[in-house]
């Protein structure tokens, strides 16, 4: 029998997974955008998952997602984070960090996970769950 | 007030997963806690999906050291069934703006409550009769148009 997602994809977010598809730079990459389409259609996140806490990364960037496709994302310590919200994992990833004062790195949230090799990203911190 | 795993339908959950900060209190007949969720400082934790007895629970904006209020969860038959959120910036091109209070909903889709991103807008008068006074007890400076 066909699995019938939960939740139909964010518009952006269908046209994302389908773009990447064709230009994975690694392993990594392939695993973090299958991984977060299975989640955005079939784990909601009601509670938030961390995918990338402050104290895991020397750039002090978290990332955290909400429900279904919408995420948080900023960065600092503790008690003086800059904090942002967005409706879908595309809008997070274009995002120019400098711009919005998360990093001094000039270049997009998609980039600073390539740099960095999704090295630091855990899939199993969805707290509805834990 | 806890997660799926630990609910139990007969009431109450096996294993409680947050914790109540301060007093409860009741208004407009709604019973109202600030909780935080039990040994997860370190995480971005949300509100919880299931209730035992109340009708609203309230999150205090992470690293606050002011107990700043940021988000309401209305919960009904022990399910969320409204947030209320006014804590956070939106970017990239969304009408929701850090300080006004805007609203999402949980509905019933094959079973299972799931959130209607598209039914997310401010509040209606409705609304603001019902739980406007909540939180303007609670976070004075929030907007509601």
């Amino acid at each position: 029998m066909k699995h019938e997602p939960l939740f139909e994809l964010w518009e952006d977010d269908a046209k994302l997974f389908e773009q990447m598809k064709e230009q994975y730079q690694s392993e990594e990459e392939r695993i973090f955008f299958e991984t977060m389409r299975y989640k955005e259609q079939d784990e909601p996140a009601y509670s938030n998952e961390d995918l990338i806490l402050e104290d895991e990364n020397e750039d002090l960037v978290y990332i955290v997602r909400c429900s279904e496709h919408e995420y948080e994302f900023g960065s600092g310590e503790l008690g003086h984070q800059t904090k942002f919200y967005v409706d879908s994992l595309s809008d997070m990833l274009n995002t120019n960090l400098a711009d919005v004062g998360v990093t001094s790195m000039q270049g997009t949230m998609l980039d600073w996970l390539r740099e960095r090799n999704y090295k630091g990203v855990r899939y199993d911190r969805n707290l509805a769950l834990m | 007030m806890g997660g799926q795993n630990y609910y139990r339908a007969e009431g109450g959950f096996s294993q409680y997963l947050y914790q109540h900060v301060g007093e409860a209190f009741e208004m407009n007949g709604l019973r109202v806690k600030i909780v935080e969720k039990i040994g997860t400082k370190d995480h971005h934790e949300g509100l919880p999906l299931f209730s035992k007895t109340s009708d609203v629970y309230l999150k205090i904006a992470r690293g606050s050291t002011t107990g700043e209020i940021e988000q309401a969860r209305i919960m009904k038959d022990r399910h969320a069934f409204m947030d209320l959120d006014w804590g956070h910036q939106h970017i990239k091109g969304s009408k929701f703006v850090k300080g006004k209070v805007h609203v999402h909903f949980y509905e019933l889709k094959n079973g299972t409550y799931v959130k209607n991103e598209k039914k997310s807008r401010f509040m209606n008068n409705k609304e603001m009769k019902l739980y406007g006074s909540i939180i303007q007890k609670v976070a004075p400076h929030a907007k509601f148009r």
